[in-house]
């Protein structure tokens, strides 16, 4: 397979137009690099933090002798730290990401493609770590990296992905949070077919260790509508399992399962404090993306900087 | 229920259609590769009664909106009596029509009578059974005739009202056997009747016959019962029992006119007027009715009676069977009556010729005492009654007594009064039986009819004060005697037989003193009388008869009275021919208003298809049966609205898919810099 063929999800346009805007994160970071991101620790950069009280063994360069002139105290003068930023991309590849209404259309996993490699190309040339983790019946992980084969390799991996098996989202997010310790970026785009409970297990376990979390949810309309007007056979993506049914019986009572599980996601979201995108694939994943970063910068904004 | 485009009942099974639809739709299935399949699993498990139910509804919906459509299609109709001719018209059907006197009546608040009322259902019914051969079979000629126009049923004149009585099983035979001559297909029988019970004769042997012939038949037919009676209601009923002319002593053309009356009062009681017109002249009196069942005497001065005699009628004041309110009489000078009195006893002789002619000044009743040897002396053809006291005569008079019964005349028979053995006309006695000290009494007899009756003003004839010592019983051989008095023991005291048109009658005691206080005259004198008269009917043509019974052969009779159209074949009214009037009435059986449960219609006529229409005498014509398409359309109509109701209620499950409104905010934002 030629490699530039296999690229051919990524939109340089696309990736150009958004890499005016920067992504930002809504917590303070904990990088190894000096970067464009809030650290969590006090640094040297030109913006003032804080003052605080001077303890023995602080360096005595930072002492603000203006305010001991006045006070005749030692107070420190703090700066803020930035730090770069590692960022996880989790990429659902289980065989119900194949699901497209339109024939001709992108699959939902196409569309995730789509995300997770504009997102990790801006990452990258804004000096971030970016790392991915696909899964299904298996897990496969690419720890992050900053450098620009890193990303050839993370794009060239998701372009290899075929989306086929069962996923398991819960325990993958929960193998995830135990491996991952340190603050980070988790980008989460899947379609999220699971039980609700579980799944907000799994994201309260990743926000216990401080990871700012997003989530892409992708839905197509017809999953939405289902507006199917004759009996269909159902076949399960992942299971293989059949249902025939008449979807003029069963219509209501799947949007009514479908909107509560949708209104205790969002809930939930909102609760854990997950930056939550609820997507359609019919929707431009330019338009997606821009929304996804223009909230985060004002976020951050409103958060000081 | 029927149907007027009856097509064949499969074409019902479209009312499937609906259902094999949804069950090829439901096979018709396509596949689709799901992935959202958490959520249909659980709304299938979910899956909702009321969907289910609404489903089912539809699907019922939709099926009775055809099933009605077709229904309407075919033309149904209602009615109850016609209601199972479903397989379609039969090819004869065969209208036997109860027209008899009884059948004037009239139902409450109605001014039509049961003959017409019948007569409309029947042309409604008819219309239903355009198809079919209509053959008309009435109770006063019984002839099949054919009817090429049924609307016309109601103006023909041999379905007109008449006096007659109806003798159904005689016409139900008719029906059968013009079924049997002419073979039809399949036929039906459409009885009109009021059920009355001295027509149909319900406990006649001839039933099982007449239903063992309909159930042989080799064609299906049915019968069908339109059931005319009535129950309630007032109804006045009169009939002449007699009229009886009686000259004044010594007069030729002046006398006495006596009329007996029977009054049927159906239970009321008061006073009513009775309208009597005598020649033309009509007068009033009032009459007390107390009795269900009334003898009222009438009695009349004639100044002076016609050569041909006198005629009349009684009317009672209009009620709700104006039919039996009238009857009429004919009246004439008296015939000469002769009675011959062949005794072997002296002393009975004597009595029994002093009952034959009390008093031998008048002309009119002339008795001759003769022993048996001389019997074959008397004038048989000029005499009504022979008195018969002693032992069976030699052949050659018997021979002449049986000639004489049988052409009418009437024979009294009196005890041997020695020893058993054989009477006149195969009569035989018995031994003489002796009291002892209590004596033989006469406790039963027919008050109403025959010679011991009541007299005209009701008073009963003392039998009851008749002794009885000794007494000598007759056996009548044959079944058919008629007992009219009985002994407190139950042997006959007075026995009749029918002998062709002439009667046999039996005493079981003689007029002498050691037998009976007999000869004193009270009992004797009328029954003497009473028998004489009987005998001398034949002698006289009759001045009164019974409409249907009586045949007026060649000879034309014109109606005296004017008021209507009558024929002497078959209408109560005065009749004139030749200088002589008929008075011809409604048979007696017609006033009788016990009428044969509509139950036992199935026991008469066991194994008969049988279907009876009840209560047809509140049933309008046009209600006899109605189509009721115009219902079944409504009732698709109504289901259509159901069913679009249904399919489009959103508060029964929105049908129609409908795309959700955009979950995120899709406006895109400019691209800050």
């Amino acid at each position: 397979m030629n490699p530039s063929t296999n690229l051919d999800f990524l939109d340089q346009g696309v990736i150009a137009r958004l890499s005016r805007l920067i992504l930002n994160v809504r917590n303070p970071m904990l990088g190894s690099v000096t970067g464009l991101h809030r650290s969590a620790t006090r640094g040297a950069s030109v913006e003032f933090a804080e003052y605080r009280k001077y303890a023995p063994g602080d360096d005595i360069k930072f002492l603000d002798w203006r305010v001991f002139a006045r006070t005749d105290k030692f107070f420190i003068r703090e700066f803020e730290a930035d730090t770069n930023l590692r960022c996880y991309l989790v990429v659902d590849t289980s065989g119900s990401m194949k699901y497209t209404s339109q024939p001709d259309g992108g699959t939902r996993f196409d569309y995730a493609r789509k995300l997770a490699g504009t997102l990790a190309h801006l990452l990258v040339h804004q000096g971030d770590a970016v790392g991915l983790t696909c899964f299904a019946e298996k897990v496969m992980d690419l720890p992050p990296r900053h450098t620009p084969s890193h990303l050839r390799q993370l794009c060239q991996t998701l372009a290899d992905a075929k989306p086929s098996g069962e996923s398991n989202i819960v325990q993958t997010l929960h193998d995830f949070a135990e491996r991952i310790r340190s603050r980070a970026l988790v980008i989460v785009v899947s379609d999220l077919f699971c039980e609700v409970p579980e799944l907000l297990d799994a994201i309260k376990h990743l926000r216990f260790y401080k990871h700012d979390v997003a989530l892409f949810h992708l839905l197509d309309r017809q999953e939405m509508d289902f507006d199917f007007t004759r009996p269909v056979r159902f076949v399960d993506m992942e299971s293989g399992a059949d249902l025939i049914t008449d979807p003029a019986i069963v219509r209501e009572a799947y949007r009514e399962a479908l909107d509560d599980y949708l209104t205790t996601l969002r809930h939930g979201c909102q609760q854990f404090h997950v930056d939550y995108h609820f997507t359609y694939l019919d929707q431009t994943f330019e338009g997606v993306l821009t929304q996804f970063m223009l909230q985060r910068l004002r976020a951050s904004k409103k958060g000081g900087r | 229920m029927s149907l007027l485009q009856p097509w064949t009942s499969w074409i019902f099974l479209a009312v499937l259609l609906p259902i094999i639809i949804h069950m090829l739709n439901r096979l018709r299935y396509r596949t689709v590769h799901w992935a959202a399949m958490i959520f249909l699993l659980k709304a299938n498990k979910a899956a909702t009664r009321r969907a289910k139910l609404r489903q089912y509804l539809l699907l019922l919906f939709r099926s009775l909106i055809l099933f009605f459509l077709l229904w309407a299609m075919m033309r149904p109709i209602v009615g109850g009596w016609l209601g199972s001719a479903a397989g379609g018209a039969p090819e004869v059907v065969l209208v036997v029509l109860d027209r008899s006197s009884s059948m004037e009546g009239r139902a409450r608040e109605s001014q039509e009578s049961k003959r017409q009322h019948a007569l409309a259902l029947l042309a409604q019914a008819a219309k239903q059974s355009a198809g079919s051969r209509f053959v008309l079979i009435e109770n006063a000629l019984r002839q099949p005739l054919e009817i090429a126009d049924t609307a016309s049923l109601g103006a023909m004149q041999m379905a007109e009202a008449t006096d007659t009585a109806a003798d159904i099983p005689a016409m139900l035979r008719t029906a059968l056997d013009y079924l049997v001559k002419n073979k039809p297909g399949s036929a039906e029988v459409w009885l009109a009747s009021d059920l009355q019970a001295s027509n149909w004769r319900p406990d006649s042997a001839e039933w099982q016959d007449i239903a063992a012939r309909f159930t042989a038949l080799p064609q299906e037919t049915r019968m069908r019962v339109l059931d005319l009676s009535s129950s309630g209601g007032t109804n006045l009923s009169a009939a002449v029992k007699s009229a009886d002319f009686r000259l004044a002593r010594g007069a030729t053309d002046n006398g006495q006119l006596a009329l007996s009356l029977e009054i049927k009062t159906g239970g009321a009681t008061g006073t009513f007027p009775l309208l009597v017109t005598r020649d033309g002249a009509k007068s009033q009196t009032d009459i007390v009715l107390k009795a269900p069942v009334q003898r009222q005497a009438l009695k009349f001065d004639v100044a002076k009676l016609a050569e041909a005699g006198g005629w009349g009628k009684v009317e009672l004041p209009a009620d709700d069977h104006p039919g039996d309110n009238a009857a009429y009489f004919v009246y004439r000078t008296p015939t000469p009556l002769a009675a011959a009195v062949v005794a072997t006893l002296p002393g009975s002789g004597a009595s029994l010729r002093y009952a034959a002619a009390p008093d031998k000044t008048r002309t009119d009743r002339i008795a001759e005492l003769l022993t048996p040897t001389g019997a074959s002396g008397i004038h048989w053809k000029g005499t009504a009654l022979v008195v018969w006291q002693g032992p069976a005569s030699d052949d050659a008079v018997a021979k002449q007594l049986q000639a004489f019964v049988e052409s009418g005349g009437v024979v009294l028979a009196f005890p041997t009064g020695g020893e058993s053995g054989a009477g006149p006309l195969g009569l035989s006695w018995g031994a003489v039986e002796n009291s002892g000290k209590d004596l033989f009494r006469v406790t039963n007899w027919d008050e109403r009819d025959g010679p011991l009756s009541n007299t005209d003003n009701g008073t009963a004839l003392p039998l009851a004060r008749l002794e009885v010592s000794r007494r000598q019983l007759a056996h009548i051989a044959g079944e058919t005697a008629h007992v009219y008095a009985t002994f407190a023991d139950g042997q006959p005291f007075l026995t009749g037989q029918r002998i062709g048109a002439g009667t046999l009658l039996a005493c079981a005691t003689l007029p002498e003193a050691d037998w009976s206080t007999l000869g004193d005259g009270f009992v004797i004198l009328p029954l003497v009388q009473r028998a004489l008269a009987l005998g001398g009917a034949r002698l006289a043509p009759p001045s009164m008869a019974v409409a249907g019974e009586w045949q007026p052969g060649d000879v034309t009779w014109n109606s005296v009275e004017t008021d209507r159209r009558r024929d002497p074949r078959w209408h109560a009214g005065l009749y004139q021919s030749a200088g002589r009037y008929l008075a011809l009435n409604r048979p007696d059986i017609e006033d009788n208003a016990d009428t044969v449960a509509r139950e036992r219609l199935p026991e008469l006529l066991r194994g008969v298809k049988l279907t009876v229409l009840a209560g047809a005498l509140d049933l309008k014509a046009d209600r006899l049966q109605s189509e009721i398409w115009p219902a079944m359309v409504i009732a698709t109509m109504a289901f259509m609205c159901l069913e679009m109701l249904l399919a489009t209620s959103k508060t029964l499950i929105p049908q129609r898919p409908k795309a959700r409104a955009a979950k995120p905010t899709e406006k895109k934002e400019e691209v800050a810099v």
